[in-house]
């Protein structure tokens, strides 16, 4: 077990604003009934900074649990923007692994920022650890890497999809660290829900068979440095809140919003008519007009909404496709239309290859 | 007399005005946010000699995360209720500065952005108030995402019938909480505040008339207003890559006229035009309405009974959109005496 | 209303427009900052009626009616809009004015705050009145207490002519570079608002030499100078914007004493300690401390009592924000007995008095020699306060002195059992 010994254990539940807020709320409700149920006491409580949520957004969700302890042994722990550490980090959505962008300034944070030594970086996800490394940055300490089996789980503001991934998740907990969260615990609580068989063997399926775990060593990953930002202090901001404002054309050099993507758009040039549309549906006025009259994203501030998919006339001409099928992130992006200009027959070669991965358009269109 | 200014009429002319972001990427605002989509419009169509003023709100709070911005305009917060107040004192302001030799004689536009609730609901009077003052130049846009959505999507006078927010919850008592019908706004500006030269609908889904309609009103002068319905992924409930099929729907189904008052000529415009005109025929609310989960509780039942309102604004309104007053309604109705 | 201007008074207004000699008026203390703002030459005000400052806009009406002010006049829809109007003026780089009482002043509440926190030089008149329920028109000076927290300048005026000085020194500071914040003229309902009084307007002239115009610097709003004005933050960045507020109110100290100094020495009326009026209190056992027109009944009654031979004084608290601490300790530490009248009330506050009271108390924990105190809440609701009063409070005060204890900290002085 790599958790560390403590009585106090601190979890992390990351997920997309919006798309798997119900999904995040009942899994940190969930592990504190749990939690309780076996005799310990917990918290949670969600991470304000993120709140109101917007689609896509990065969020966090933390769980704070103490072992066979009073309440007041969580004093320390409420009344916390965030906690300093976290012994397990759960992420609900492969992509969020490619960074958090959550306040201007920031920057781009690791997943597994808050993640102690030795800690579990617990991912839902269809791939291996293996694969998943790629999009990792490394760091100066161990940690292991678990991951639960499973789709993206994605519902909307009214909506929580009931898929089994709360359930599979707390499997995976009492599987990889019994002494948070054992399975009894886990049994005890799913069993006070509807549904309590159903429940319970999913949590079981997962504990038994779901997952994949590696130990990863320092300097395994992707090789990104977090540089924590420098803060000017009072006597260097302007006063009456007013800051400088941006050039035309310019982008915020301060916050980019390109961590809200788990799809990216990607564009056939060859086919591309030049019709403009997507340049003016974009929300996030992405596109960037080359000279010869092309419209490129600037990857870097795309949400990935799929607007721009859905409005080009052109069939397959703008994909959307899985971020997790691209090695880039973290700020750096590719610039597709340079990658084209430079090399058509790789570029389309490329495209090719992406396109049976790529999202399905609306119906209406087609 | 239509005002003279340069308007847009395919989306290559766009490409070709309008290419110069003032309101660019880097906001916090949701994937697929169309009220984004309408600052990124009004700010291309209004240009760099512009003051812009932003209501708290999602199109504030969102927008703007301090110590940086995603604005090139001149921009400044204003409370919750006072986008009027804050157009009035920035245009007057300019007005005794010109005259009192301290600015340069030149026009500066002066554009208050307010959400449905900041305007509709908690600035109406400031807004109204300011409707009247018909010696300052400036432009309202109420972005309507039909929620008091910054603060997770709760009732606001804009929400429509039926619709699930999070203070009209659809429980086992009570299916629909929001009973209310929408406010006609654009309408009650321009009914209310005649010496209004320039009141109009629009939606980001049909930039080309947004852009022209935001280029008019400021050509035009006075106050002006514009009201725009925007399609908000999170609130209404639907994938973000829809938001622009969702705002199509939105007026292909009758539910949203795109209209314009110039100078107390009214007058339908684009897709709205052409339902009118026969041209089109409008498309069932229902296609609109099954595409939001903030609807997924209504019956059948409660589809028709909007499909029914919507028909009647549409057959028996004395103007679609904007006089709900019958036609069949005697004009001018007199009582008897004696 | 807005009583036009008559003949005389026009002669008057176009010799200080144009001249460089003073005039001297009849008029309320509302007229009175009516002329100052002429003086000063604002941009644009905005209006709304509630007694007792209304005068000073139907007194500025007139005035641009008349064509001795230039200046956008804004009648508002309430005072919320009326705030957040001069707010977003004054962000352009126009001198504004506002103003308003009681209720009025609270419903504004919510755009006063951001007044102060984006740091514009707004000059406010408060012309004090009981809050609702039920309706009154009579002084409190609870309204403006409202704001004592939040970054506001707030200065109490007794005289006509100390309300037109107040208002063109209020600019002065408020537009300092090293202050940058607004300023609340308090103004007694109906004994100052309401009462005629001889005063002197200072010639144009003068104002220009001792008032620069104002200057936004960089954080002028206009399309050649691209900024955000106070975009959402978090709490990464709020208590370095809340320090700024803090130095800029402890500066105000320092510019509000070179403002008086000037001022003494461009129109030769010295008013000596910009902070507080001492009167009589040198040698004093007891002295009475108090805000507003309340000073007039008070000097009465330490004239009468002198002359019998008790030895009081009296501490008028001009300006409240920045509170005038060491001017507190100076001139009170030495007596046996302080005697703070309160026009206000704090329930519940920590000795159940009013909030002059408590905040004296507070400053007065760090002098050597701490007196009794006494608290007297008086002359709520426009209640009258006269120097019989006065010298009934004193009596109690100096009883409290022989005896060397105070046997009721907070009297509601004239209160019905
Ligand atoms: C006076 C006041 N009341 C309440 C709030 C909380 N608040 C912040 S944003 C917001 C929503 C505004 O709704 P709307 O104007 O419709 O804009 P949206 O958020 O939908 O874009 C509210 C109520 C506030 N900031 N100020
Ligand atoms: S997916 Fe397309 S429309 Fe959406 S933000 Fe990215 S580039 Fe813009
Ligand atoms: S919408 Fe499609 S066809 Fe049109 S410019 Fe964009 S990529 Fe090309
Ligand atoms: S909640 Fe709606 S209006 Fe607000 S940012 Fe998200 S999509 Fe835009």
């Amino acid at each position: 077990m790599s958790v560390q010994e403590t009585n106090i254990y601190t979890l992390e539940i990351i997920y997309r604003g919006v798309h798997q807020r119900h999904l995040a709320r009942n899994l940190a409700r969930g592990i504190v009934y749990a939690a309780r149920m076996e005799g310990s006491v917990a918290l949670s409580y969600q991470r304000y900074g993120d709140d109101p949520e917007r689609d896509g957004v990065p969020a966090k969700y933390f769980v704070v649990i103490a072992k066979g302890a009073s309440e007041e042994v969580l004093d320390a722990e409420a009344a916390r923007v965030e906690p300093d550490y976290v012994d397990i980090s759960i992420v609900l959505d492969d992509s969020i692994l490619k960074g958090i962008e959550s306040w201007a300034w920031q920057g781009i944070q690791p997943v597994h920022l808050k993640l102690r030594a030795n800690g579990l970086l617990i991912v839902v996800s269809r791939r291996s650890p293996e694969e998943l490394l790629k999009y990792i940055p490394a760091r100066d300490t161990p940690y292991t890497l678990v991951v639960v089996q499973g789709d993206r789980s994605i519902g909307d503001f009214w909506t929580f999809p009931d898929d089994g991934t709360l359930e599979r998740v707390m499997g995976a907990i009492a599987r990889v660290a019994p002494n948070v969260l054992s399975l009894e615990g886990v049994k005890k609580y799913l069993s006070s829900l509807d549904k309590p068989e159903v429940r319970v063997n999913r949590a079981l399926e997962a504990y038994q068979s779901l997952i994949k775990m590696r130990d990863v060593k320092p300097g395994e990953g992707l090789p990104y440095k977090y540089e924590p930002p420098h803060l000017p202090g009072w006597k260097d901001m302007m006063i009456g809140g007013a800051i400088p404002g941006l050039r035309p054309n310019q982008r915020n050099p301060y916050f980019t919003g390109g961590t809200a993507k788990h799809y990216r758009p990607v564009i056939n040039f060859d086919k591309c008519i030049k019709c403009s549309l997507c340049w003016v549906y974009c929300p996030d006025s992405v596109f960037e007009i080359t000279p010869d009259g092309y419209f490129n994203p600037v990857l870097a501030y795309c949400k990935g909404c799929g607007i721009c998919a859905e409005v080009c006339p052109v069939p397959d001409t703008i994909i959307m496709v899985d971020e997790m099928e691209f090695e880039d992130g973290y700020g750096k992006y590719i610039d597709e239309y340079r990658y084209w200009k430079e090399n058509r027959e790789a570029y389309r070669r490329w495209f090719e290859s992406l396109l049976p991965k790529a999202q399905v358009i609306s119906v209406r269109k087609r | 007399m239509t005002v003279q200014v340069r308007l847009a009429r395919t989306v290559k002319d766009l490409l070709q005005m309008a290419q110069t972001e003032y309101y660019n990427s880097g906001h916090r605002t949701c994937q697929g946010c169309e009220s984004a989509m309408v600052l990124r419009w009004i700010a291309k169509a209004a240009g760099p000699n512009t003051i812009v003023i932003g209501a708290t709100g999602c199109m504030y709070v969102a927008n703007t995360t301090y110590y940086t911005t995603s604005w090139a305009l001149p921009w400044i917060h204003t409370q919750l209720s006072s986008t009027g107040s804050a157009v009035v004192g920035t245009a007057a302001a300019i007005k005794a500065l010109i005259e009192k030799g301290k600015l340069p004689n030149e026009r500066i536009n002066v554009i208050g952005i307010c959400g449905d609730l900041g305007c509709a609901d908690a600035g109406l009077s400031e807004v109204s108030n300011a409707m009247t003052h018909t010696k300052y130049n400036f432009l309202i846009i109420m972005y309507d995402n039909e929620s008091s959505a910054n603060t997770d999507i709760q009732e606001t006078t804009m929400t429509p019938y039926g619709a699930l927010t999070s203070f009209s919850p659809s429980g086992r008592q009570i299916r629909v909480m929001k009973y209310r019908w929408k406010k006609n706004m654009a309408a009650m500006i321009a009914v209310g505040h005649p010496e209004v030269k320039y009141v109009a609908t629009a939606i980001a889904t049909d930039p080309i008339d947004l852009y022209n309609k935001v280029k008019k009103a400021l050509e035009i002068g006075g106050p002006t207003f514009i009201h725009t319905l925007d399609p908000c992924p999170k609130g209404w409930g639907f994938d973000p890559k829809y938001s622009h099929e969702i705002g199509k729907l939105a007026v292909e189904t009758g539910i949203w006229p795109l209209f314009e008052i110039e100078n107390g000529k009214f007058r339908l415009t684009s897709t709205s035009a052409r339902i009118a005109s026969g041209e089109l025929k409008r498309k069932p609310v229902k296609e609109y309405i099954r595409r939001q989960s903030r609807f997924k509780h209504l019956t059948d039942e409660d589809i028709e009974y909007i499909q029914r309102k919507v028909d009647e604004m549409w057959e028996k309104w004395l103007i679609p959109g904007l006089i709900p007053l019958t036609k069949e309604l005697p004009y001018p109705e007199t009582t008897k005496s004696g | 209303m807005g009583m036009a201007v008559s003949a005389l008074e026009a002669k008057r207004l176009e010799a200080v427009l144009k001249g460089d000699e003073e005039v001297e008026v009849v008029g309320t203390g509302t007229d009175a900052v009516a002329y100052a703002l002429m003086l000063v030459d604002i941009d644009v005000t905005a209006a709304y009626p509630i007694r007792p400052y209304s005068g000073v806009m139907e007194r500025v009406a007139r005035l641009i009616a008349d064509g001795y002010l230039k200046a956008e006049y804004i009648v508002a829809a309430h005072e919320h809009d009326q705030f957040e109007i001069v707010k977003h003026a004054s962000a352009v780089g126009a001198r504004t004015f506002v103003g308003s009482s009681g209720v009025g002043w609270l419903l504004a509440i919510e755009a006063i705050v951001p007044i102060s926190m984006d740091r514009y030089p707004v000059v406010a008149l408060i012309g004090n009145r009981a809050l609702d329920d039920p309706g009154a028109y009579g002084v409190e000076h609870n309204d403006a207490l409202m704001v004592r927290d939040v970054g506001w300048l707030l200065v109490w005026v007794d005289t006509a002519q100390e309300a037109l000085d107040t208002t063109l020194i209020a600019y002065r500071v408020a537009e300092d570079p090293r202050v940058m914040l607004p300023v609340g003229i308090s103004m007694d309902g109906a004994f100052l608002t309401h009462s005629e009084h001889v005063f002197k307007i200072p010639p144009k002239s003068k104002v220009q030499k001792f008032l620069p115009p104002y200057d936004l610097g960089n954080r002028r709003l206009h399309p050649s100078n691209v900024i955000s004005v106070a975009p959402q933050v978090n709490e990464d960045w709020v208590m370095e914007l809340r320090k700024q507020v803090d130095e800029a109110m402890k500066n105000a100290r320092k510019v509000i004493e070179e403002a008086y100094r000037d001022f003494a020495k461009i129109f030769g009326r010295d008013y000596g300690n910009p902070f507080v009026e001492p009167y009589m209190v040198e040698d004093a056992d007891v002295i009475m401390v108090g805000m507003g027109t309340v000073s007039k009944p008070i000097k009465e009654a330490v004239r009468r009592l002198r002359a019998r031979g008790e030895r009081v004084g009296f501490l008028r608290i001009r300006w409240f924000r920045p509170f005038p601490t060491e001017d507190v300790i100076r001139y009170l530490s030495g007596a046996r007995v302080v005697a703070v009248v309160d026009r206000d009330y704090s329930f519940g506050s920590p000795f159940d008095g009013g909030v002059l009271y408590t905040e004296i108390r507070s400053a007065l924990y760090e002098a050597e020699h701490r007196p009794l105190m006494i608290n007297f809440i008086g002359g709520l609701g426009g209640r009258e306060i006269t120097y019989n009063d006065a010298i009934n409070m004193f009596n109690i005060a100096l009883d409290a002195a022989r005896k060397g204890r105070v046997e009721q900290r907070v009297i509601w002085y004239g209160v019905r059992e």
